[in-house]
Protein backbone atom coordinates (compact mmCIF):
# COMPACT_ATOMS: atom_id res chain seq x y z
CA UNK A 1 0.00 0.00 0.00
CA UNK A 2 2.71 2.50 1.11
CA UNK A 3 4.82 1.49 -1.88
CA UNK A 4 2.06 2.68 -4.20
CA UNK A 5 0.56 5.60 -2.28
CA UNK A 6 3.77 7.35 -1.18
CA UNK A 7 5.41 7.65 -4.62
CA UNK A 8 2.06 8.73 -6.13
CA UNK A 9 1.64 11.40 -3.44
CA UNK A 10 5.22 12.64 -3.98
CA UNK A 11 4.70 12.71 -7.75
CA UNK A 12 1.39 14.59 -7.50
CA UNK A 13 2.70 17.01 -4.87
CA UNK A 14 5.85 17.79 -6.87
CA UNK A 15 3.82 18.20 -10.05
CA UNK A 16 1.42 20.66 -8.42
CA UNK A 17 4.26 22.68 -6.86
CA UNK A 18 6.18 22.94 -10.15
CA UNK A 19 2.99 23.88 -12.03
CA UNK A 20 1.78 26.48 -9.51
CA UNK A 21 5.33 27.80 -9.13
CA UNK A 22 5.15 29.06 -12.72
CA UNK A 23 2.48 31.58 -11.69
CA UNK A 24 4.90 34.03 -10.10
CA UNK A 25 2.37 36.89 -10.26
CA UNK A 26 0.05 35.19 -7.73
CA UNK A 27 0.83 36.52 -4.25
CA UNK A 28 -0.38 33.43 -2.36
CA UNK A 29 2.02 31.19 -4.31
CA UNK A 30 4.88 33.61 -3.66
CA UNK A 31 4.07 33.63 0.07
CA UNK A 32 4.26 29.82 0.02
CA UNK A 33 7.64 30.02 -1.80
CA UNK A 34 6.28 27.89 -4.65
CA UNK A 35 8.40 29.55 -7.41
CA UNK A 36 11.57 28.87 -5.39
CA UNK A 37 10.50 25.28 -4.67
CA UNK A 38 9.68 24.84 -8.35
CA UNK A 39 13.20 25.97 -9.35
CA UNK A 40 14.70 23.66 -6.74
CA UNK A 41 12.83 20.63 -8.13
CA UNK A 42 13.84 21.51 -11.68
CA UNK A 43 17.49 21.66 -10.51
CA UNK A 44 17.08 18.26 -8.88
CA UNK A 45 15.90 16.93 -12.24
CA UNK A 46 19.25 18.10 -13.73
CA UNK A 47 21.13 16.17 -11.03
CA UNK A 48 19.06 13.06 -11.76
CA UNK A 49 19.89 13.51 -15.45
CA UNK A 50 23.61 13.36 -14.58
CA UNK A 51 23.13 10.07 -12.71
CA UNK A 52 21.04 8.68 -15.57
CA UNK A 53 23.85 9.63 -17.96
CA UNK A 54 26.20 7.29 -16.09
CA UNK A 55 23.65 4.48 -16.55
CA UNK A 56 23.39 5.45 -20.22
CA UNK A 57 27.16 5.21 -20.62
CA UNK A 58 27.17 1.77 -18.97
CA UNK A 59 24.39 0.67 -21.34
CA UNK A 60 26.38 1.93 -24.33
CA UNK A 61 29.53 0.14 -23.16
CA UNK A 62 27.63 -3.10 -22.48
CA UNK A 63 26.04 -3.09 -25.97
CA UNK A 64 29.38 -2.56 -27.72
CA UNK A 65 31.43 -4.93 -25.56
CA UNK A 66 28.77 -7.53 -26.37
CA UNK A 67 29.18 -6.80 -30.09
CA UNK A 68 32.95 -7.20 -29.88
CA UNK A 69 32.68 -10.44 -27.89
CA UNK A 70 30.25 -12.01 -30.32
CA UNK A 71 32.07 -10.61 -33.39
CA UNK A 72 28.80 -9.17 -34.69
CA UNK A 73 29.08 -7.51 -38.13
CA UNK A 74 30.73 -4.11 -37.73
CA UNK A 75 32.34 -5.00 -34.38
CA UNK A 76 35.49 -3.08 -35.32
CA UNK A 77 33.43 0.12 -35.18
CA UNK A 78 32.51 -0.83 -31.62
CA UNK A 79 36.24 -0.97 -30.84
CA UNK A 80 36.62 2.54 -32.25
CA UNK A 81 33.68 3.68 -30.12
CA UNK A 82 35.18 2.23 -26.93
CA UNK A 83 38.54 3.87 -27.70
CA UNK A 84 36.77 7.18 -28.34
CA UNK A 85 34.87 6.95 -25.05
CA UNK A 86 38.17 6.35 -23.25
CA UNK A 87 39.91 9.29 -24.97
CA UNK A 88 37.01 11.71 -24.33
CA UNK A 89 36.74 10.62 -20.69
CA UNK A 90 40.47 11.24 -20.21
CA UNK A 91 40.20 14.62 -21.95
CA UNK A 92 37.34 15.56 -19.66
CA UNK A 93 39.19 14.72 -16.43
CA UNK A 94 40.41 18.31 -16.11
CA UNK A 95 36.87 19.69 -16.41
CA UNK A 96 34.18 20.29 -19.02
CA UNK A 97 35.91 23.50 -20.17
CA UNK A 98 39.29 21.86 -20.72
CA UNK A 99 41.15 22.77 -23.92
CA UNK A 100 41.45 19.18 -25.10
CA UNK A 101 37.72 18.51 -24.66
CA UNK A 102 36.83 21.71 -26.50
CA UNK A 103 39.27 20.79 -29.27
CA UNK A 104 37.59 17.37 -29.69
CA UNK A 105 34.15 18.98 -29.69
CA UNK A 106 35.07 21.67 -32.25
CA UNK A 107 37.17 19.50 -34.56
CA UNK A 108 35.46 16.11 -34.38
CA UNK A 109 31.90 16.32 -33.05
CA UNK A 110 30.76 19.50 -34.82
CA UNK A 111 32.17 18.64 -38.30
CA UNK A 112 30.78 15.09 -38.07
CA UNK A 113 27.31 16.38 -37.18
CA UNK A 114 27.46 18.99 -39.94
CA UNK A 115 28.54 16.35 -42.46
CA UNK A 116 25.69 14.04 -41.53
CA UNK A 117 23.09 16.82 -41.65
CA UNK A 118 24.41 18.06 -44.99
CA UNK A 119 23.37 14.69 -46.43
CA UNK A 120 19.78 15.83 -45.84
CA UNK A 121 19.75 17.52 -49.27
CA UNK A 122 20.26 14.20 -51.03
CA UNK A 123 17.90 12.40 -48.68
CA UNK A 124 15.18 15.00 -49.42
CA UNK A 125 15.59 14.44 -53.16
CA UNK A 126 15.48 10.68 -52.70
CA UNK A 127 12.42 10.86 -50.40
CA UNK A 128 10.64 13.22 -52.81
CA UNK A 129 11.24 10.87 -55.72
CA UNK A 130 9.97 7.87 -53.75
CA UNK A 131 6.94 9.83 -52.59
CA UNK A 132 6.24 10.84 -56.20
CA UNK A 133 6.33 7.19 -57.26
CA UNK A 134 3.70 6.20 -54.68
CA UNK A 135 1.16 8.30 -56.61
CA UNK A 136 -0.65 9.31 -53.42
CA UNK A 137 -2.69 12.49 -54.02
CA UNK A 138 -1.74 14.03 -50.68
CA UNK A 139 1.94 13.49 -51.34
CA UNK A 140 1.63 14.87 -54.90
CA UNK A 141 -0.06 18.02 -53.53
CA UNK A 142 2.75 18.34 -50.98
CA UNK A 143 5.41 18.02 -53.69
CA UNK A 144 3.73 20.55 -56.02
CA UNK A 145 3.38 23.04 -53.15
CA UNK A 146 7.02 22.43 -52.15
CA UNK A 147 8.18 23.16 -55.71
CA UNK A 148 6.09 26.38 -55.91
CA UNK A 149 7.36 27.62 -52.54
CA UNK A 150 10.97 26.74 -53.42
CA UNK A 151 10.78 28.50 -56.80
CA UNK A 152 9.10 31.50 -55.19
CA UNK A 153 11.94 31.90 -52.72
CA UNK A 154 14.74 31.56 -55.29
CA UNK A 155 16.12 34.60 -57.19
CA UNK A 156 15.16 32.65 -60.32
CA UNK A 157 11.50 32.87 -59.25
CA UNK A 158 11.43 36.66 -59.80
CA UNK A 159 12.56 36.33 -63.39
CA UNK A 160 10.17 33.44 -64.10
CA UNK A 161 6.99 35.11 -62.91
CA UNK A 162 6.08 37.65 -60.26
CA UNK A 163 2.75 35.84 -59.75
CA UNK A 164 4.70 32.75 -58.72
CA UNK A 165 6.41 34.74 -55.97
CA UNK A 166 3.02 36.06 -54.85
CA UNK A 167 1.49 32.58 -54.81
CA UNK A 168 4.48 31.24 -52.88
CA UNK A 169 4.13 34.02 -50.31
CA UNK A 170 0.36 33.44 -50.04
CA UNK A 171 0.88 29.69 -49.47
CA UNK A 172 3.35 30.44 -46.67
CA UNK A 173 1.19 33.14 -45.09
CA UNK A 174 -2.29 31.62 -45.30
CA UNK A 175 -2.75 27.82 -45.71
CA UNK A 176 0.63 26.88 -44.17
CA UNK A 177 0.14 29.09 -41.12
CA UNK A 178 -3.49 27.97 -40.73
CA UNK A 179 -2.48 24.29 -40.89
CA UNK A 180 0.45 24.80 -38.54
CA UNK A 181 -1.73 26.63 -36.00
CA UNK A 182 -4.33 23.87 -36.15
CA UNK A 183 -1.66 21.24 -35.49
CA UNK A 184 -0.07 23.33 -32.73
CA UNK A 185 -3.44 23.83 -31.01
CA UNK A 186 -3.95 20.05 -30.99
CA UNK A 187 -0.39 19.49 -29.75
CA UNK A 188 -0.85 22.03 -26.95
CA UNK A 189 -4.08 20.36 -25.81
CA UNK A 190 -2.46 16.91 -26.00
CA UNK A 191 0.51 18.16 -23.98
CA UNK A 192 -1.75 19.70 -21.33
CA UNK A 193 -3.92 16.56 -21.13
CA UNK A 194 -0.83 14.33 -20.71
CA UNK A 195 0.63 16.69 -18.10
CA UNK A 196 -2.63 16.80 -16.17
CA UNK A 197 -2.86 13.00 -16.21
CA UNK A 198 0.62 12.85 -14.64
CA UNK A 199 -0.21 15.48 -12.01
CA UNK A 200 -3.49 13.72 -11.21
CA UNK A 201 -1.51 10.51 -10.64
CA UNK A 202 -3.11 8.65 -13.53
CA UNK A 203 0.14 7.94 -15.36
CA UNK A 204 1.80 6.54 -12.23
CA UNK A 205 1.85 3.06 -13.79
CA UNK A 206 4.38 4.37 -16.29
CA UNK A 207 6.81 5.61 -13.66
CA UNK A 208 6.57 2.97 -10.95
CA UNK A 209 4.74 -0.28 -10.41
CA UNK B 1 -10.80 42.40 -14.73
CA UNK B 2 -9.64 38.77 -14.42
CA UNK B 3 -5.85 38.38 -14.33
CA UNK B 4 -3.96 36.23 -16.83
CA UNK B 5 -2.79 33.84 -14.08
CA UNK B 6 -6.33 33.38 -12.75
CA UNK B 7 -7.58 32.70 -16.29
CA UNK B 8 -5.01 29.95 -16.94
CA UNK B 9 -5.50 28.40 -13.50
CA UNK B 10 -9.25 28.32 -14.12
CA UNK B 11 -8.61 26.83 -17.56
CA UNK B 12 -6.41 24.06 -16.12
CA UNK B 13 -9.00 23.33 -13.41
CA UNK B 14 -11.73 23.15 -16.06
CA UNK B 15 -9.62 20.86 -18.27
CA UNK B 16 -8.85 18.55 -15.32
CA UNK B 17 -12.54 18.48 -14.32
CA UNK B 18 -13.58 17.52 -17.86
CA UNK B 19 -11.00 14.69 -17.86
CA UNK B 20 -12.31 13.40 -14.51
CA UNK B 21 -15.95 13.57 -15.63
CA UNK B 22 -15.22 11.96 -18.99
CA UNK B 23 -13.25 9.21 -17.21
CA UNK B 24 -16.25 8.32 -15.07
CA UNK B 25 -18.45 8.24 -18.18
CA UNK B 26 -15.86 6.22 -20.12
CA UNK B 27 -15.84 3.63 -17.33
CA UNK B 28 -19.64 3.34 -17.46
CA UNK B 29 -19.70 3.20 -21.25
CA UNK B 30 -16.69 1.05 -22.13
CA UNK B 31 -17.26 0.76 -25.88
CA UNK B 32 -16.47 4.30 -27.00
CA UNK B 33 -15.73 4.36 -30.73
CA UNK B 34 -12.61 6.24 -31.76
CA UNK B 35 -11.88 7.24 -35.36
CA UNK B 36 -9.38 4.99 -37.12
CA UNK B 37 -5.73 6.02 -37.06
CA UNK B 38 -3.86 3.81 -39.52
CA UNK B 39 -0.57 4.15 -37.63
CA UNK B 40 -1.96 2.62 -34.46
CA UNK B 41 -3.64 -0.19 -36.44
CA UNK B 42 -0.23 -0.99 -37.92
CA UNK B 43 1.43 -0.96 -34.49
CA UNK B 44 -1.33 -3.16 -33.05
CA UNK B 45 -0.90 -5.78 -35.77
CA UNK B 46 2.87 -5.59 -35.98
CA UNK B 47 3.89 -7.65 -32.97
CA UNK B 48 2.08 -10.82 -34.05
CA UNK B 49 3.51 -10.45 -37.54
CA UNK B 50 7.00 -9.81 -36.16
CA UNK B 51 6.74 -12.89 -33.93
CA UNK B 52 5.78 -14.99 -36.97
CA UNK B 53 8.81 -13.67 -38.86
CA UNK B 54 11.03 -14.11 -35.79
CA UNK B 55 12.20 -10.51 -36.03
CA UNK B 56 12.00 -7.70 -33.49
CA UNK B 57 10.25 -4.38 -34.11
CA UNK B 58 12.21 -1.20 -33.49
CA UNK B 59 10.80 1.67 -31.46
CA UNK B 60 12.71 4.97 -31.58
CA UNK B 61 11.72 7.20 -28.65
CA UNK B 62 13.35 10.32 -30.09
CA UNK B 63 15.73 12.91 -28.75
CA UNK B 64 13.75 14.18 -25.73
CA UNK B 65 13.92 12.89 -22.18
CA UNK B 66 11.34 12.84 -19.42
CA UNK B 67 12.62 15.98 -17.71
CA UNK B 68 12.86 18.53 -20.51
CA UNK B 69 10.61 20.78 -22.59
CA UNK B 70 9.36 17.96 -24.79
CA UNK B 71 8.87 15.41 -22.02
CA UNK B 72 5.15 14.97 -22.77
CA UNK B 73 5.94 13.71 -26.27
CA UNK B 74 8.22 11.10 -24.75
CA UNK B 75 5.61 10.14 -22.13
CA UNK B 76 3.06 9.69 -24.93
CA UNK B 77 5.53 7.52 -26.88
CA UNK B 78 6.05 5.43 -23.75
CA UNK B 79 2.40 4.36 -24.03
CA UNK B 80 3.37 2.67 -27.30
CA UNK B 81 6.27 1.00 -25.50
CA UNK B 82 3.89 -0.14 -22.74
CA UNK B 83 1.72 -1.79 -25.39
CA UNK B 84 4.72 -3.38 -27.14
CA UNK B 85 6.08 -4.70 -23.84
CA UNK B 86 2.77 -6.39 -23.00
CA UNK B 87 2.75 -8.00 -26.43
CA UNK B 88 6.42 -8.96 -26.10
CA UNK B 89 5.74 -10.89 -22.90
CA UNK B 90 3.02 -12.84 -24.73
CA UNK B 91 5.08 -13.60 -27.83
CA UNK B 92 8.57 -13.71 -26.23
CA UNK B 93 9.68 -11.39 -29.03
CA UNK B 94 11.39 -8.40 -27.45
CA UNK B 95 11.24 -5.11 -29.34
CA UNK B 96 14.43 -3.16 -29.91
CA UNK B 97 14.11 0.28 -28.30
CA UNK B 98 16.45 3.23 -28.85
CA UNK B 99 16.59 6.59 -27.14
CA UNK B 100 18.83 9.64 -27.10
CA UNK B 101 18.07 10.45 -23.47
CA UNK B 102 19.44 8.56 -20.46
CA UNK B 103 16.36 9.43 -18.38
CA UNK B 104 14.15 7.75 -20.97
CA UNK B 105 16.51 4.75 -21.04
CA UNK B 106 15.97 4.00 -17.36
CA UNK B 107 12.20 4.28 -17.66
CA UNK B 108 12.03 2.29 -20.89
CA UNK B 109 14.07 -0.58 -19.43
CA UNK B 110 11.83 -0.70 -16.38
CA UNK B 111 8.69 -0.56 -18.49
CA UNK B 112 9.82 -3.26 -20.89
CA UNK B 113 10.80 -5.61 -18.08
CA UNK B 114 7.54 -5.19 -16.13
CA UNK B 115 5.31 -7.74 -17.95
CA UNK B 116 8.16 -10.28 -17.79
CA UNK B 117 8.44 -9.72 -14.03
CA UNK B 118 4.68 -10.06 -13.66
CA UNK B 119 4.77 -13.42 -15.46
CA UNK B 120 7.87 -14.53 -13.54
CA UNK B 121 9.81 -14.75 -16.80
CA UNK B 122 12.45 -12.13 -16.10
CA UNK B 123 15.11 -14.48 -17.45
CA UNK B 124 13.69 -13.88 -20.95
CA UNK B 125 14.17 -10.11 -20.64
CA UNK B 126 17.34 -8.64 -22.13
CA UNK B 127 18.07 -5.16 -20.70
CA UNK B 128 20.26 -4.43 -23.74
CA UNK B 129 17.18 -4.48 -25.96
CA UNK B 130 16.78 -0.86 -24.80
CA UNK B 131 19.71 1.16 -26.12
CA UNK B 132 21.02 4.54 -25.18
CA UNK B 133 22.52 6.11 -28.28
CA UNK B 134 23.09 9.71 -27.21
CA UNK B 135 22.33 12.96 -28.96
CA UNK B 136 19.79 14.49 -26.58
CA UNK B 137 18.17 17.71 -27.78
CA UNK B 138 17.39 19.18 -31.16
CA UNK B 139 20.97 20.46 -31.68
CA UNK B 140 22.64 17.05 -31.55
CA UNK B 141 19.95 14.94 -33.18
CA UNK B 142 22.41 13.87 -35.89
CA UNK B 143 24.27 11.77 -33.31
CA UNK B 144 21.09 9.90 -32.47
CA UNK B 145 20.26 9.53 -36.16
CA UNK B 146 23.68 7.95 -36.83
CA UNK B 147 23.05 5.28 -34.18
CA UNK B 148 19.53 4.49 -35.41
CA UNK B 149 20.72 4.31 -39.03
CA UNK B 150 23.22 1.66 -37.94
CA UNK B 151 20.46 -0.32 -36.21
CA UNK B 152 18.16 -0.15 -39.24
CA UNK B 153 20.96 -1.04 -41.64
CA UNK B 154 22.54 -3.91 -39.71
CA UNK B 155 19.81 -5.35 -37.52
CA UNK B 156 16.93 -6.98 -39.33
CA UNK B 157 13.71 -5.52 -37.96
CA UNK B 158 10.14 -6.35 -38.92
CA UNK B 159 8.86 -2.80 -38.46
CA UNK B 160 10.18 0.59 -37.43
CA UNK B 161 8.13 2.85 -35.15
CA UNK B 162 9.44 6.33 -34.48
CA UNK B 163 7.42 8.25 -31.95
CA UNK B 164 8.54 11.14 -29.76
CA UNK B 165 10.62 14.24 -30.41
CA UNK B 166 12.29 14.32 -33.81
CA UNK B 167 13.72 17.18 -35.86
CA UNK B 168 15.23 17.33 -39.34
CA UNK B 169 17.41 14.33 -38.50
CA UNK B 170 14.29 12.17 -38.81
CA UNK B 171 14.78 12.11 -42.58
CA UNK B 172 18.18 10.39 -42.23
CA UNK B 173 16.59 7.55 -40.26
CA UNK B 174 13.25 7.36 -42.07
CA UNK B 175 14.90 7.27 -45.46
CA UNK B 176 17.17 4.37 -44.46
CA UNK B 177 14.10 2.49 -43.19
CA UNK B 178 12.26 3.18 -46.43
CA UNK B 179 15.25 2.03 -48.53
CA UNK B 180 15.38 -1.21 -46.55
CA UNK B 181 11.64 -1.70 -47.22
CA UNK B 182 10.79 -1.71 -43.52
CA UNK B 183 7.16 -0.94 -42.61
CA UNK B 184 7.28 2.37 -40.75
CA UNK B 185 5.04 4.40 -38.48
CA UNK B 186 6.34 7.85 -37.59
CA UNK B 187 4.90 10.56 -35.38
CA UNK B 188 5.98 13.78 -33.76
CA UNK B 189 4.53 17.05 -32.52
CA UNK B 190 7.32 18.99 -34.27
CA UNK B 191 5.72 20.51 -37.38
CA UNK B 192 9.15 20.99 -39.01
CA UNK B 193 9.69 17.22 -39.15
CA UNK B 194 6.18 16.25 -40.28
CA UNK B 195 6.73 16.80 -44.05
CA UNK B 196 9.74 14.44 -43.88
CA UNK B 197 7.61 11.85 -42.13
CA UNK B 198 4.90 12.14 -44.77
CA UNK B 199 7.51 11.60 -47.46
CA UNK B 200 9.11 8.51 -45.89
CA UNK B 201 6.78 7.00 -43.27
CA UNK B 202 4.13 4.50 -44.33
CA UNK B 203 1.78 5.81 -41.65
CA UNK B 204 2.18 9.17 -39.95
CA UNK B 205 0.89 10.28 -36.56
CA UNK B 206 0.36 14.00 -37.02
CA UNK B 207 0.68 16.32 -34.03
CA UNK B 208 -1.98 15.45 -31.49
CA UNK B 209 -2.26 11.86 -32.81
CA UNK B 210 1.01 11.21 -30.96
CA UNK B 211 -0.73 11.88 -27.65
CA UNK B 212 -3.53 9.41 -28.44
CA UNK B 213 -1.30 6.31 -28.09
CA UNK B 214 -2.67 5.37 -24.66
CA UNK B 215 -6.28 5.62 -25.80
CA UNK B 216 -5.78 3.64 -29.00
CA UNK B 217 -3.29 0.98 -27.89
CA UNK B 218 -3.93 0.55 -24.16
CA UNK B 219 -7.65 1.46 -24.23
CA UNK B 220 -7.38 2.83 -20.70
CA UNK B 221 -10.39 4.88 -19.63
CA UNK B 222 -8.14 7.74 -18.45
CA UNK B 223 -6.49 8.09 -21.84
CA UNK B 224 -9.84 7.92 -23.64
CA UNK B 225 -11.17 10.54 -21.21
CA UNK B 226 -8.17 12.77 -21.95
CA UNK B 227 -8.86 12.45 -25.67
CA UNK B 228 -12.55 13.33 -25.25
CA UNK B 229 -11.64 16.28 -22.99
CA UNK B 230 -9.23 17.56 -25.67
CA UNK B 231 -12.08 17.48 -28.21
CA UNK B 232 -14.38 19.46 -25.90
CA UNK B 233 -11.73 22.07 -25.09
CA UNK B 234 -10.82 22.33 -28.78
CA UNK B 235 -14.44 23.18 -29.66
CA UNK B 236 -14.43 25.76 -26.88
CA UNK B 237 -11.31 27.34 -28.41
CA UNK B 238 -12.84 27.26 -31.91
CA UNK B 239 -16.02 28.93 -30.59
CA UNK B 240 -13.92 31.57 -28.79
CA UNK B 241 -11.83 32.27 -31.92
CA UNK B 242 -14.97 32.59 -34.12
CA UNK B 243 -16.66 34.83 -31.53
CA UNK B 244 -13.63 37.13 -31.23
CA UNK B 245 -13.28 37.36 -35.03
CA UNK B 246 -17.03 38.18 -35.35
CA UNK B 247 -16.91 40.80 -32.57
CA UNK B 248 -13.78 42.39 -34.06
CA UNK B 249 -15.37 42.47 -37.53
CA UNK B 250 -18.48 44.13 -36.10
CA UNK B 251 -16.28 46.66 -34.30
CA UNK B 252 -17.51 45.57 -30.88
CA UNK B 253 -14.00 44.78 -29.65
CA UNK B 254 -11.09 47.26 -29.58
Amino acid sequence: MTRRVLPTAVMMGTGFIVLLGQFTQVDVFNTLYLPQLSSLFVNWASILFAFALVLGLLNLLAVHINRIRQRIEGWTYSLVLLATVFVVLCAGLSGVNSLSLNWIFRNVQVPLQATLLSLLVFFIASAAFRAYRTGSRAVLVMLVVAVIVLLGQMPLGDSLSLELVGVSQWIRDVPAVAGARGILLGVALGTIATGLRIILGVEREKFFH
Amino acid sequence: MISEAAFWLAFLALFASIILIRDLRARDNGDITLRDIAGYDTIRNSMAQAAEEGLPVHLALGTAGIADNFAMETVAALSTLEFLSEQAALTSNLPLVSTASPTTLVLAQEMLSRPFKAQDQLVEFDPLSVRFIGGTGDASGATYAAGVIDLLDHRYVAANFMQGRFGDEYLLMGEVGARNHIAQVAGTANIAALPFMLATGNDVLIGEDVFAAGAYLLRSSWHVAGLLAQDIVRWMFVAAIVAVVALKTLGLLP
